[in-house]
């Protein structure tokens, strides 16, 4: 299998221009390196939620699981406490998992789960063709905009810092070759990876620009929690303040799988211990 | 000095908070280990501390469908045991009462209040006080009551025991409970047997958020984990419970989550998806009464219609509707393996009385039946997960597997799984969920999808499910009537309830809801419902009440 291209032949229907993209083929390339360096690419699945972004899962020939909006997290989990062996990489947009599924991404975060979850990040509904989104900036002028000032967007990072994220960290697509080693270090950490992707959205939200100019590399130490939040509260998603891309905050905790690891058993030995206690040796 | 006989009931109450329903399942184990059957209802209102809990212990030399009107035992943990029951009290109920809290009563006064506080106990211990004046009551001697009951104390047994002495001094014989050979039955809870039939189906997890009343499920199986190796996880809610099971399906994991109602709104979109993506499940969904939050401690039959039909868009699924322990155990292992073969959402069906009721339970009784359903397996070749066949079912493939790659996918998709709107295969995967459908209506014909039970001659059928099942059997067992409960209800199994009513003059429907929501199915394919008798008072209706109503319909 490992000759075989690691993109489908499904059609792409992304826009010209789309930051998609460049995510599809930094973990395209991440994968390749993985099977380079001798890992099945059976051990990886994608999990997907709804949006241009999770167009991805049709376009990579991996496992995949095209999941429901803002769904993809629990997925992940339940196949998580099945096969912990499993590197699952969810990829889900800023709509899908920081509105209609958010409640799964801080309680991933919460609990470790040994996963990495890419958020690509455009700050608008693509899909649906321009809603504003939890990110959206006042400067965002969308189809459903609220009056200015009331709504402000959310910081994802600061949210994840007191969530419990055990790995943050800030890419854009515009600079590729960053955003795929944070991905490759995020696939490398064991525990709950948060990758906030900042993308543009070449048909309703081409923030460019304003990326290129307040982007700057940071390398702070990721193991100083202060130092995190001062550098996830420099810029508020509306602001124009500079922009840290790079590790932001990294600490090591025991991850989710592991509270799974006792009592497995296979459905032979369930159903005799279920006999055993139907028939009363602990009654 | 009286005979027991063939039957007993007991009713213990007190205040929420001192331990109704477990000196209630004490009661209820020892008069299953005197050789009766036994069922138990434990009725509590939604809150902690301070309502009126009660629960309703009937022993029978057969097999009790339901609880008596009136009550041979009273033991009264307060005065409001006396007020509220009243009614279930005649000139032969002994009382046996917590003297320090309940004055001016006729009966077996005993001050347990003062012997726990004098023997060093704690105020829960006014139970095990209880109980042993109630083991005298039935006759008997303090050897065999200690011999009972230091099984039942398994925290501080020393002490409980003393305090159970005391009690058991004080109080007289009343009864002689006539010993039976020891059946061997255990007793057990609705919910506990859901959980071991799911175990027994070969659930590797089990997934919940709480939610009364299939709280007990996940409780149990929490509790069993380690021993039945099996990975029990309280998510942040219904959504994130049912795909997780489904997460785990992914990777051939046997999963079940377990609800109420509400939840099971929740869980619609993961109930769909699994419609489409083929991702089996299984899904307990514990009638509660009202819509909404409702009352959530207090039984409903009502919603039926609402499970066969939930979730948008049209996909296949089996419901299945058990009404006692047994029939829990059978057919939520049923439902693992069901979910498994035809990789559908399979929904188990019960009520809170069902679920919170206490059952004997003959392990003997489950253990012929069929569990072993076959699972289409990926072989040769390429591995198309949606792979088009014959009866719509593609071969089952997981990841990790070396068939890399396998996509699942809830959208339309294309056999490899990937995304499509062609018109075509739109069609092909339409007609793949009624081939499915049709599959599953074949297997399901060579299930015992109806229970008969009752006169089989007598024109009048009574039609039941779920736990009014056992009820109208006992009570049609006793007027000469023929009962029958279908115990699966999506797809509904036409021939064999044909068969059950075949001759019926008169039918008539009881159910635990204010519309007749399986009359209205059954009238659907084409059979007569001649009367309903209908329940919404969140309690299950005893076997009196019963059958003076259907005495009265058959006037």
């Amino acid at each position: 299998m490992t000759n075989t291209s690691l993109i489908t032949g499904a059609k792409n229907t992304w826009c010209d221009g789309c930051g998609n993209f460049a995510i599809l083929h930094s973990i395209k390339r991440v994968i390749e390196e993985y099977e380079n360096e001798g890992v099945d690419r059976d051990k990886f699945v994608l999990v997907a939620g709804i949006g241009c972004h999770a167009k991805t899962a049709d376009y990579l020939n991996i496992n995949t699981v095209y999941s429901l909006h803002g769904r993809a997290i629990p997925f992940a989990t339940g196949i998580k406490m099945a096969n912990p062996d499993l590197k699952v990489i969810c990829c889900v947009g800023d709509g899908d998992s920081y509105a209609e599924g958010l409640e799964h991404l801080l309680f991933a975060a919460k609990r470790n789960l040994d996963i990495t979850v890419i958020v690509h990040d455009n700050r608008v509904y693509g899909l649906t063709t321009g809603q504003y989104t939890p990110t959206s900036p006042e400067g965002y002028h969308g189809k459903t905009n609220p009056p200015e000032g009331s709504d402000l967007p959310f910081n994802p990072i600061a949210l994840m810092l007191c969530s419990g994220a055990t790995f943050i960290a800030r890419g854009y697509t515009g600079r590729m070759e960053e955003m795929q080693e944070l991905i490759k270090a995020g696939l490398a950490h064991r525990g709950f990876s948060f990758l906030e992707i900042l993308q543009v959205c070449a048909s309703f939200f081409n923030n460019s620009s304003f990326y290129d100019e307040h982007i700057y590399d940071y390398h702070g130490d990721p193991g100083d929690r202060g130092r995190a939040y001062k550098t996830a509260s420099e810029w508020d998603y509306n602001s124009d303040s500079p922009v840290a891309a790079g590790i932001i905050y990294k600490e090591e905790r025991e991850i989710f799988e592991d509270r799974f690891l006792s009592g497995i058993a296979g459905p032979k030995a369930r159903r005799m211990a279920v006999l055993e206690y139907l028939y009363g040796s602990d009654r | 000095m009286r005979e027991v006989g063939n039957e007993i009931t007991v009713l213990v109450g007190g205040k929420a908070g001192e331990g109704i329903n477990r000196a209630g399942q004490i009661i209820a184990e020892i008069i299953s280990g005197c050789g009766y059957n036994v069922f138990m209802i434990f009725d509590h209102p939604s809150l902690i501390r301070g309502g009126h809990n009660f629960s309703v212990i009937r022993g029978l030399k057969g097999s009790p469908g339901g609880i008596r009107e009136k009550t041979d035992i009273a033991i009264a943990l307060d005065k409001n045991t006396i007020n509220i029951h009243k009614d279930r009290f005649s000139n032969e109920t002994v009382v046996i009462f917590n003297s320090g809290k309940v004055k001016r009563v006729e009966g077996m006064g005993i001050p347990a209040d003062e012997i726990v506080k004098d023997a060093g106990g704690i105020p829960i211990m006014v139970n095990s006080c209880l109980i042993g004046a109630f083991c005298r009551s039935v006759g008997f001697e303090w050897h065999q009551a200690e011999e009972i009951l230091r099984d039942k104390f398994p925290v501080k047994s020393a002490l409980n025991l003393a305090v159970a002495k005391a009690g058991f001094d004080r109080a007289e014989k009343k009864f002689v409970l006539a010993e039976g050979e020891d059946n061997n039955n255990i007793v057990v809870s609705g919910s506990e047997a859901v959980g071991l039939g799911l175990c027994y189906g070969g659930i590797e997890g089990y997934i919940a958020y709480p939610m009364s009343p299939a709280s007990g499920i996940l409780h149990f199986l929490f509790s069993k984990k380690d021993e039945f190796g099996l990975k029990v996880f309280q998510p942040e809610g219904e959504i994130a419970a049912i795909l997780m099971a489904e997460g785990m399906a992914c990777c051939g994991s046997r999963a079940a989550v377990g609800t109420s109602g509400g939840g099971f709104c929740l869980m619609n979109e993961g109930l769909s998806y699994s419609g489409l993506a083929e991702v089996p499940v299984v899904i307990v969904n514990s009638q509660r009464m009202s819509p909404s939050t409702g009352s959530p401690t207090y039984t409903a039959q009502s919603d039926l219609p609402y499970v066969i039909s939930a979730g948008h868009g049209e996909f296949p699924r089996i419901v299945l509707s058990p009404g006692d322990a047994e029939q829990a155990f059978v057919l939520s292992a049923k439902a693992v393996g069901l979910a498994w073969q035809f990789q559908v959402p399979v929904i188990v069906l019960t009520d809170l009385t069902l679920n919170d009721s206490l059952y004997s339970f003959n392990p003997g009784m489950v253990e012929g039946e069929n569990y072993d359903y076959p699972e289409s397996r990926a072989i040769e070749g390429p591995y198309l997960r949606y792979r088009f066949t014959g009866d719509g079912i593609s071969p089952l493939g997981f990841f990790n597997e070396g068939l890399s790659p396998v996509k699942i996918n809830g959208k339309t998709h294309d056999e490899s799984g990937i995304s499509t709107e062609d018109p075509v295969i739109l069609e092909k995967l339409a007609e793949k969920r009624l081939l499915k459908a049709s599959a599953i209506k074949n297997a399901l014909e060579k299930e015992r999808c109806v229970v008969n039970s009752g006169d089989p001659s007598s024109g009048t059928v009574v039609v039941s499910w779920g736990s009014n099942g056992s009820l109208c059997r006992e009570v049609c067992e006793k007027m000469g009537l023929r009962s029958v409960q279908p115990l699966i209800l999506h797809p509904f199994p036409k021939k064999q309830f044909e068969d059950s009513v075949f001759g019926a003059v008169k039918t008539i429907v009881v159910e635990d809801n204010s519309t007749g929501q399986l009359a209205e199915i059954i009238r659907n394919h084409g059979f007569a419902v001649d009367q309903m008798i209908l329940n919404s008072s969140g309690r299950q209706m005893t076997v009196d009440k019963l059958e003076k109503s259907l005495r009265e319909v058959l006037k």
